[in-house]
């Protein structure tokens, strides 16, 4: 399909973000993707570039990342004052999860690029990637960009937050890909249920935050 | 057919080839406490391998230079792995030198359908390969 001749759509907040402000476009696109998702993506430029998106998930990714890595630290501290142990050096504890925290911004960019890849080779065997890859990584990394602040919740915080994810993906798909809700449930969910490989990076937070 | 990138295209190369450098970069600097602690949920919750299981271990071998013994934990994920870091060559020859790129164009869009649907088939078989191995 010639996407150059398909009308532009009006964008994300966060793509308007030069006229909105940077603050006021995130936290708009923070606030539709997460409570209007079907509007929201219905809006979403097609053939932009994905800068915007991958600025997006690498900011609201790390600084989710970081506030669940910083609770699983207080939890390592707290541990012999709470009465358990966590069974590891306090220590080299400390040290790997600073070297996570480092590492963040690019653990959230392979997150998006790997998992955005996987759920398009589905969405192709699906028939739900008619408008290409860019729109499939540009919804999983609003998806995913959005829903990484509930890591700020200690413990259940990752948890709900990968799951609204895949909601999110869902209905995200379902507007941008312009397809049926079914085959983009198939393109979202098929990873999820075939292969937990895709999703370890977003696993290695949940397991800092939730100290398992 | 080779041209090069055309406007408002994605420019597939640079993107894979940043990636790929950056996973590589990634699985270096991870600390191995880190690795150590990745379990697969699948296996935990169902006692089978996923499709998936085995990589993490495969990412460890071919960094250690044992492509042997990732080819024997996962096949699939190793000529995957192996065959993103050609691709990564090739996008950096042709980003580099700003050298036209191979597109395939004009195929029908049931062609990408189908060969999703084989890589799929060949996930499926790597898969069945893993519970008879019992990875």
């Amino acid at each position: 399909m010639d996407e150059s001749a398909l009308p532009e759509k009006p964008g994300l907040p966060w793509e308007n973000r030069r006229d909105l402000g940077f603050f006021p476009a995130m936290m708009g696109t923070l606030k539709g993707v997460l409570l209007e998702p079907a509007p929201t993506f219905r809006d979403m430029r097609r053939n932009a570039g994905i800068g915007d998106a991958v600025l997006y998930t690498v900011f609201l990714g790390t600084v989710g990342g970081v506030v669940g890595l910083a609770w699983q630290a207080l939890v390592s501290a707290l541990g012999p004052v709470l009465g358990f142990d966590m069974g590891q050096d306090f220590a080299e504890s400390m040290i790997g999860l600073g070297v996570l925290a480092v590492l963040m911004p690019a653990l959230v960019i392979l997150g998006a690029f790997i998992v955005a890849g996987v759920v398009h080779l589905c969405a192709l065997a699906f028939g739900a990637g008619q408008h290409g890859f860019e729109v499939t990584f540009k919804v999983v990394a609003y998806a995913q960009g959005s829903t990484a602040i509930l890591q700020v919740v200690p413990i259940f915080g990752g948890i709900v937050g990968f799951v609204w994810a895949l909601v999110v993906s869902v209905i995200g798909m379902t507007q941008a890909q312009e397809t049926s809700g079914g085959r983009a449930a198939g393109a979202v969910l098929a990873p999820v249920g075939l292969c937990c490989v895709c999703w370890v990076f977003a696993l290695i937070v949940v397991i800092a935050t939730a100290g398992l | 057919m080779l041209r090069p990138v055309g406007p408002g295209e994605l420019d597939h190369e640079r993107i894979w080839t940043a990636v790929f450098f950056l996973a590589v970069g990634v699985a270096i600097a991870l600390p191995s406490q880190i690795w150590e602690r990745l379990f697969c949920p699948f296996k935990l919750v169902v006692g089978l391998p996923c499709p998936g299981c085995g990589t993490t271990r495969m990412v460890l071998a071919l960094l250690a230079g044992e492509p042997s013994i990732a080819l024997s934990l996962n096949p699939l994920a190793t000529v995957a792995a192996l065959g993103w870091g050609v691709f990564a060559a090739y996008g950096t020859v042709v980003a580099m030198g700003r050298l036209p790129r191979v597109r395939l164009e004009g195929s029908p869009r049931v062609w990408h359908q189908r060969a999703a649907m084989m890589v799929l088939g060949l996930v499926g078989v790597n898969w069945i390969y893993l519970i008879a191995a019992g990875a």
